[in-house]
């Protein structure tokens, strides 16, 4: 005991001096704006892609974690029942033996009553907290809705932007107590993302409702998984308690203004309020280095020939979790006109045309979905099919490797559309992999 | 007699029992209707409380818009700046979308004219028709829960809208404070306080300059099959601004102030066997908490007790699972143990009485065989004194000598007569008694029969001043047991010896009539008073009177002599006479003789 409290004074300045250091190098995130093609052709109006990227700065082994509050939620409704919810609070045990004393934890488990299995608490006993967890039996209905709020209420306790808030659902079935459309499980996922929490959800199985689950984790920017086989729940806890722990930033606020009379389309992938020429949307979190972007779609005027031609001015803020600062940055995007075929040809900007392709691509595969749920397996098909076309053009002409894959990806999802049997697969699998492509989410 | 004693012994333990099981079914019915009226009343209080936590958490949400409207006013130099609308939305959990109407209907916000956002649009589209009839925020709703649009003459409140009034103010201090704001970040390259999670919000606010408290209000109203809320407030201008609030992020509230579920079934948490269910207006179920068994669940479909919730909140209900009221199973049982013990001592008791009847019963069958015996054994030595003494009275000479033994003679052959008869009478009684008294009817006169017995009373009816006279009507001969009506007239005549004496004359008469012979003696003596008659036939009863009084008798006689009579199929009545006694002999003389009967 003695001798621990001696280290740890002896170790406080050296912290501090380490603290100092990082502070003075004043380490912020990496804000990079480019545009797909930066020379265009001029004198008539064209659409373009605007990539705004950003990327966390990397955490020092030598400096405290950011400390976490986390609310993992346990659906143990009675399709959880044997090995699934075993794994699943095997899963919990592990994953929390990851956090030290200075995070907290709360469990909540959900059937068709909502149970506050661990109160939000620090993690100090961690074996009393695997005890309380290790208590959890499957049984009963899925009110899927009050658990995901009483988990919130439980990060409330502690609520702090300085801390990362996340709420963890692992849920294995339809939510069919309380409110269940994925619509009303985005408004709350919006809501607690006001307040800095992001809901991490983990669908189990084949029978929860991917449409909920993205929904819910997009709204409040949190990640969403997949897990087919309960064996594979430990692994995904453990990226996801990787994640949280590297959070660097929060409150990620991007406010792009469009200038000299260029439109913004749309934002692919991701929520986005667009007002006029000006776009506004947020990310709760930036990783430690993780590249998070947006691809922005924009129509600009016909221009004779320029150069350092505004496009849009980009401005972001943040709290820093390491210096516990608001800080902001600023780029404008910048674009040249050309007569010339040939110098607007080179001047393409394969790395952001790459990103740009793929969230449209990822869009045209949504609609496809929406498609397949109509029952309209053949337009379905005819999307998948031309976009696989357009993967394949850009594919080539950027010489992109990861573009062609994704062309193969979506010629094989038009062949495995049509089964009945396996849509439902199928359906979680194309969800998860649109929604970690549209986040760029790390697992 | 045997008979009737056990059953009198049986419904001495069947009487109560019935009595006290009826008690023991009224009483537990109604301790158990009791109990369901206070369960019923506890039930309704424990969902009012949480009607009452709903209406709380509206009257926090309330004094939190209340407050941030405000401040937009006062930040906006008493306009409201869109600018600082949008910041609201963006950081405010529970706000999802706000409006501001001039007084003359014109939009401010969102803004006219400018961009609107997809979200913005959709937003207008789902409040037209709101915006369409401004009168919903003038005129005042007659009910706080109800919707009736007051001006049917300008375009009428539509009646989807719940409107209410403004929840008043709420006594209890509100246990927890809606920051409607989330912790904003300053965006400035300055180092702003490191700790920015502190609330910015709920500061203690008086009533604003321009607005008028009570022009405030919340409507409800159902779009996209869905409960939406708007909670607005008008300015003295007449400007109206409204929040739309996000009602999923309203239900997670609502169902985060409501307590949750005890990870294990506790014997002594708070709603220990049931469930409270918070059900929408489309009846679906938001939430649950309780312990409630799972199969338990599965069987009681029907809620014990249904509370819809009060404004904003109208269509919503609160309802109350339970398994069906049996906790009287225990109270069953014991019921049936008290009835099982007083069985049981009633039987005892009831035995014991029955062991002291018998006992008794034995005895005095004892004591009639003893004088039946005793009657038996006096008889032979009786009729040798009669013998003996009617043959020294005849062998006596006729002499004044001998005339006093004569005299003394007679007494002793009168006497001797008396005493057999009453022998016979004993034991006439005792065979009545056991059903062997047999009437064996010979062919005779009615009037040889009663000559008979005159003849033998003559001399101790002339002792004390009594006389027969007998009429016969009828001398045809009959089937009659001589014997029988012998023993009746005996004792009818013995009786006017002992209490008619000096009276005179005691008439007979006799006659016949359809197969039945009738015989009627009266006598002019004090007679039997009314009330007596039916009690004379009685074995054993005696009128006591001063009539009475004085004179020796064993009481059987009269009910002897109607037994023998109705044993012979007929009867023996008293009649009513003028003076003295009168009674009716009436025999069945046309039986067939001997053995038929």
């Amino acid at each position: 005991m003695n001798i621990q409290s001696a280290a740890r004074r002896l170790m406080l300045p050296l912290l501090a001096v380490v603290m100092g250091l990082s502070s003075a190098q004043a380490r912020e995130i990496n804000l990079t704006t480019s545009l797909a093609t930066p020379v265009m052709s001029a004198d008539q109006s064209q659409k373009t892609f605007i990539k705004i990227s950003l990327e966390g700065f990397k955490q020092e082994q030598s400096e405290a974690r950011i400390p976490a509050n986390i609310a993992i939620v346990l659906d143990k409704s009675g399709s959880m029942q044997g090995e699934k919810i075993q794994q699943a609070r095997e899963a919990a045990i592990m994953a929390i033996k990851r956090l030290n004393e200075n995070d907290i934890v709360s469990v909540v488990s959900y059937d068709s009553r909502v149970q506050v299995v661990v109160p939000a608490t620090r993690v100090s006993d961690k074996h009393q907290i695997a005890r309380a967890i290790r208590n959890i039996h499957a049984n009963g209905n899925t009110a899927l809705f009050a658990g995901v709020s009483k988990g919130a209420q439980e990060l409330r306790k502690f609520l702090d932007l300085n801390k990362v808030n996340r709420v963890i659902l692992l849920s294995d079935g339809l939510a069919n107590v309380g409110p269940s459309t994925p619509n009303e499980l985005g408004q709350l996922g919006l809501s607690l993302a006001k307040e800095g929490m992001s809901v991490t959800t983990i669908g189990l199985g084949l029978g929860y409702n991917e449409d909920l689950m993205t929904q819910l984790a997009g709204y409040s920017d949190g990640n969403h998984a997949f897990v087919e086989n309960a064996e594979d729940l430990a692994r995904i806890f453990q990226y996801e308690f990787g994640d949280v722990l590297s959070v660097v930033a929060q409150g990620v606020n991007i406010e792009i203004h469009c200038k000299n009379g260029v439109r913004p389309v749309r934002i692919l992938g991701r929520e986005a309020e667009i007002r006029g020429s000006r776009i506004t949307t947020r990310m709760n979190q930036l990783y430690s280095e993780q590249e998070k972007f947006i691809i922005l779609e924009v129509e600009i005027p016909a221009q004779s020939e320029a150069k350092n031609f505004e496009v849009a001015d980009v401005g972001v803020s943040y709290t820093n979790l390491y210096s516990k600062q608001a800080q902001s940055l600023r780029n404008t995007v910048l674009a040249s006109f050309s007569q010339s075929k040939k110098q607007v040809q080179d001047a393409v900007d394969v790395k952001t045309y790459e990103a740009a392709a793929e969230q449209v691509a990822n869009e045209e595969s949504r609609r496809a979905i929406e498609l397949r749920d109509k029952g309209d397996i053949e337009a379905a098909k005819s999307v998948l099919k031309q976009n696989a076309i357009y993967l394949d053009n850009l594919g080539q002409s950027l010489a992109s490797p990861k573009l062609l894959e994704q062309k193969a990806e979506a010629l094989q999802d038009a062949e495995e559309l049509e089964s009945d049997q396996d849509w439902n697969k199928k359906r979680k699998e194309l969800k998860e992999r649109l929604y970690k492509r549209a986040t760029q989410q790390s697992y | 007699m045997k008979k009737r004693t056990p059953i009198l012994l049986a419904s001495l333990i069947i009487v109560p029992l019935i009595l006290l099981a009826w008690f023991g079914v009224r009483l537990q019915s109604n301790q158990q209707e009791l109990l369901k009226l206070q369960l019923g009343a506890l039930i309704e209080a424990q969902l009012s409380d949480v009607d009452a936590q709903m209406v709380q958490h509206f009257a926090r949400l309330q004094d939190a818009l209340d407050q941030q409207i405000d401040d937009l006013y006062r930040s906006g130099n008493f306009t409201f700046q869109p600018q600082a609308i949008d910041s609201l939305i963006k950081q405010s959990p529970q706000i999802a979308n706000v409006f501001v109407m001039e007084a003359d209907g014109k939009r401010l916000y969102p803004m006219r004219g400018s961009e609107l956002t997809s979200g913005e649009r959709r937003f207008l589209n789902q409040i037209h028709e709101l915006l369409a009839t401004p009168n919903l925020f003038y005129d005042k709703p007659r009910d706080p829960t109800l919707v009736t649009p007051s001006l049917a003459t300008q375009s009428a409140a539509p009646e989807q809208y719940l409107r209410s009034e403004p929840i008043a103010a709420q006594k209890a201090a509100p246990p927890q404070k809606i920051t409607l704001r989330a912790p904003a970040v300053t965006y400035s390259a300055d180092i702003v306080q490191a700790d920015i999670a502190t609330e910015q919000v709920v500061v203690a606010a008086q009533p604003q300059a321009g607005f008028d408290t009570a022009a405030s209000g919340w409507i409800a109203w159902y779009a996209d099959t869905r409960l939406h809320h708007i909670y607005w407030r008008r300015n003295n201008e007449g400007t109206v601004i409204g929040f739309a609030l996000n009602g999923a992020r309203l239900t997670a509230d609502l169902i985060t102030n409501l307590p949750t579920s005890p990870i294990q079934i506790q014997a002594d948490a708070p709603l220990h066997n049931a469930e409270i269910r918070l059900i929408n207006s489309r009846g679906e179920q938001i939430y649950a908490w309780g312990q409630l068994a799972e199969d338990a669940l599965v069987k009681s479909s029907k809620p014990l007790k249904l509370l819809p919730l009060s404004h904003p909140l109208g269509s919503w209900r609160l309802e109350y699972y339970a398994p069906a009221l049996n906790v009287q199973g225990a109270s069953w049982i014991s019921m049936a143990l008290v009835i099982l013990a007083t069985t049981l001592g009633l039987s005892v008791i009831a035995w014991l009485i029955y062991r002291e009847y018998q006992r008794d019963m034995r005895l005095a069958q004892q004591r009639v065989n003893f004088v039946n015996q005793v009657s038996h054994e006096l008889k032979t030595p009786l009729t040798n004194v009669r013998m003996y003494a009617e043959m020294l009275e005849q062998s006596l000479p006729y002499d004044p000598e001998s005339e006093r033994s004569q005299r003394y003679v007679g007494v002793i052959s009168n006497e001797s007569q008396r005493l057999s008869r009453l022998i016979d009478n004993v034991l006439s009684f005792s065979r009545l008694g056991r059903g062997s008294h047999t009437i064996t009817p010979m062919p005779g006169t009615v009037a040889d029969c009663v000559e008979t017995v005159v003849e033998h009373f003559t001399p101790a009816l002339s002792q004390r001043g009594l006389k027969v006279v007998y009429s016969a009507e009828d001398r045809t001969l009959v089937q009659i047991d001589c014997g029988a009506l012998e023993q009746i007239l005996n004792n009818l005549l013995s009786n006017c010896e002992k209490y008619a004496a000096n009276s005179g004359e005691i008439a007979i008469r006799s006659w016949s009539d359809a197969g039945m012979s009738y015989l009627r003696v009266a006598d002019n003596g004090p007679g039997i008073p009314k009330a007596d008659w039916h009690m004379v036939f009685t074995p054993f009863y005696r009128c006591s009177n001063q009539l009475t009084d004085g004179v020796t008798g064993t009481g059987i006689g009269l009910g002897l002599a109607r037994e023998i009579a109705r044993s012979h199929g007929g009867d023996l009545v008293i009649e009513s006479s003028d003076q003295g006694a009168s009674f009716l002999i009436s025999l069945r003389t046309d039986m067939p003789p001997q053995g038929a009967q």
